[in-house]
């Protein structure tokens, strides 16, 4: 069982200036108001958590393609530091801290190949348990283009007490820390950022299928297309022109799923992105976008089937329909696992109120409470 | 989102919500969704979330929002008391009102209740000289508990509930109801089911106010000058009508 991220403070990014969210579970959705920080709260669990942190901020900069020179929106106010705290359920802490600069190292200068720029680096200290220090780097082309590295933080050159040499123990302690410290950042869960709507940085349907269908899910995916999609046989894919495509396969004819339509593309894609899945972080923007409410039941179960085999999932929505299809697929040990917090954004404060599972479960049932 | 005054009440059900619409009415207050000539339309919250149909939006003299919510039950009322307050910090949240039957409970009981679950908020230990609760950010929670000190009379139910208080306000302004709502539940050809306090409150109904239909009874006995001051009289003393005068200015 990967552990379950169960706070995230956040200091000076993207809108929020100070705030925390505590209490998340192993499925929690977010909600509130436009502008209430439910995706900064994403981009701060997808950095903060991430084992792979310099691709993660890259990822978060990329979300916001339209944004040229995109790397300094990640900081409050577009400039400063930035720190991420998250917290597990064995108490691991870890503490990220972003700064940006124009200086952008060498090597990943070389590694930006034919991206206009670079024009700034972003470096991401990370402190997981008290001694361990790494520094992950990502450099960030004008149009957003990014490379990165992650290694040792590079320590202060010591200096000899008078007279003495410096002690060779020190320097294997700290070759000691930096391994120590590389296996807690590998050990970190995989998390995966899933952004169903049509125009955000996808990974291509077919890799996906592949991944599917290696992790033994080609199944469950197909049952889930097929509850949504008419005299749907089967998924396949099919090479016209030597191109390897995603098809849904009719008794008589075939099409590209990238034919289909949009509600159809994105429950595929929640539903593949779900299925691949062993564990570790999900983080899904607003499932239920395109949905017909069938589609949004479907994206539904499929969320609750994730967390059930011990993904941790965190998702935003202003769906009230995918809160009731999340609470018509839980059982009562689904409902222990399941919070619903409501967030607040004011002047940069973040302020949220967690509702346990049972909780949500009544507001829906008894009182006909919109929670969102 | 709009930055306006939002105050929630707790009830138990459909009857409660009725007799508040009235009161409500009575005292200024103006129901958003009605378009007139019978005509609805969807309100919205301050935060734009639509007020579900069994949720009742009333609009204040001042333009406060309030939302009037049946929680089908007083252990429900509770619970939803539980849920509601932690939200203060995520929504504004200026007054929650807590409608109770007092149900055999006391007075005392209920607020100790309600007490309970202020203290689990982060409330004070105490409330304050008026008997409400002041929280932190500003939100007040006061209770209304239904009862009322009228000795038991024909037409006037045993048990402590609002359909006491109404039978008690319907038998005072109308002497001779009571005797007659007895004698009618009385003379009932066995096997009869005992007489609770709801045989008595739709008796009164069947006889004087169905032509609204049980839905409305509860609001309908607001509409008559006699009743609703023996209501007035009955709310005042039980310290309710200080708590939802001030919800409605």
């Amino acid at each position: 069982m990967s552990p379950v991220i169960t706070r995230i403070a956040i200091e000076r990014f993207r809108g929020i200036e100070k705030g925390e969210v505590t209490g998340l579970l192993p499925l929690t959705v977010l909600v509130g108001s436009n502008g209430s920080g439910k995706s900064t709260v994403l981009d701060a669990l997808l950095i903060g958590a991430s084992h792979s942190p310099g691709d993660a901020i890259g990822r978060a900069v990329q979300r916001r393609e339209e944004l040229a020179r995109g790397a300094r929106w990640l900081f409050w106010r577009a400039g400063g530091e930035a720190v991420l705290e998250t917290t597990d359920d064995h108490g691991l802490v870890r503490k990220s801290t972003l700064t940006i600069g124009r200086t952008v190292s060498a090597e990943l200068t070389g590694r930006l190949h034919d991206a206009p720029g670079p024009y700034a680096q972003i470096d991401c200290q990370i402190r997981i348990g008290p001694p361990h220090a790494l520094v992950s780097r990502t450099a960030f082309g004008t149009n957003n283009a990014y490379a990165f590295t992650v290694g040792p933080r590079p320590l202060a050159p010591a200096r000899p007490k008078k007279g003495r040499p410096l002690p060779l123990r020190s320097s294997a302690r700290a070759k000691q820390r930096e391994t120590e410290a590389m296996e807690a950042l590998r050990n970190s869960p995989e998390i995966r950022f899933v952004e169903p709507r049509p125009g955000a940085k996808h990974t291509s349907f077919h890799n996906l299928y592949t991944q599917v269908v290696q992790e033994g899910k080609y199944d469950d995916a197909l049952a889930v297309a097929k509850a949504i999609v008419r005299d749907l046989s089967r998924i396949e894919i099919l090479t016209p022109d030597d191109m390897p495509m995603v098809h849904l396969v009719f008794s008589d004819y075939a099409i590209p799923l990238a034919a289909a339509g949009d509600g159809i593309k994105c429950l595929l894609r929640l539903a593949f992105e779900l299925a691949t899945r062993k564990g570790g972080l999900v983080l899904i923007e607003e499932p239920e976008v395109h949905q017909h409410p069938g589609a949004i039941r479907q994206s539904a179960e499929a969320i609750v089937a994730t967390v059930r085999r011990g993904v941790q999932v965190v998702l935003s929505t202003h769906s009230l329909e995918l809160i009731d299809a999340i609470l018509a697929s839980s059982d009562p040990d689904d409902l222990e696992r399941l919070c619903v917090m409501r967030l607040k954004l004011d002047r940069g404060a973040l302020q949220s109120t967690r509702t346990g599972g049972s909780d949500v479960a009544f507001e829906r049932s008894q009182i006909d409470q919109d929670l969102r | 989102m709009k930055d306006v005054p939002r105050s929630v009440v707790l009830c138990e059900g459909f009857d409660d919500r009725a007799f508040l619409a009235g009161w409500l009415l009575f005292l200024g207050c103006t129901d958003p969704g009605n378009q007139g000539s019978g005509l609805r339309k969807k309100v919205f919250d301050p935060n734009g979330t639509e007020v579900s149909v069994g949720h009742h939006a009333w609009n204040s003299k001042s333009g406060s929002f309030v939302k009037v919510m049946p929680c089908h039950g007083d252990d429900q009322v509770l619970r939803m008391l539980d849920v509601e307050l932690p939200r203060r910090f995520s929504e504004r949240l200026d007054r929650v009102v807590v409608c109770l039957d007092d149900d055999g409970h006391g007075v005392e009981g209920r607020r100790a209740a309600i007490d309970q679950r202020v203290l689990k908020a982060g409330g004070p230990t105490v409330p304050d000289r008026s008997g409400d609760w002041i929280l932190d950010g500003g939100t007040v929670v006061s209770a209304v508990i239904w009862q009322c000190d009228d000795a038991n009379s024909p037409g006037i139910p045993a048990k402590q509930t609002l359909e006491r208080l109404v039978c008690a306000a319907l038998c005072g302004a109308h002497g001779l109801r009571g005797g007659a709502v007895d004698a009618w539940l009385h003379g009932r050809p066995a096997p009869a089911p005992d007489a609770d306090h709801k045989a008595f409150c739709w008796s009164h109904m069947a006889g004087w106010y169905a032509d609204h239909g049980c839905a409305s009874f509860f609001q309908e006995v607001w509409r008559e000058a006699a009743v609703r001051s023996e209501l007035e009289h009955r709310l005042r003393s039980a310290g309710a009508w200080q708590v939802v005068s001030t919800l409605a200015e």
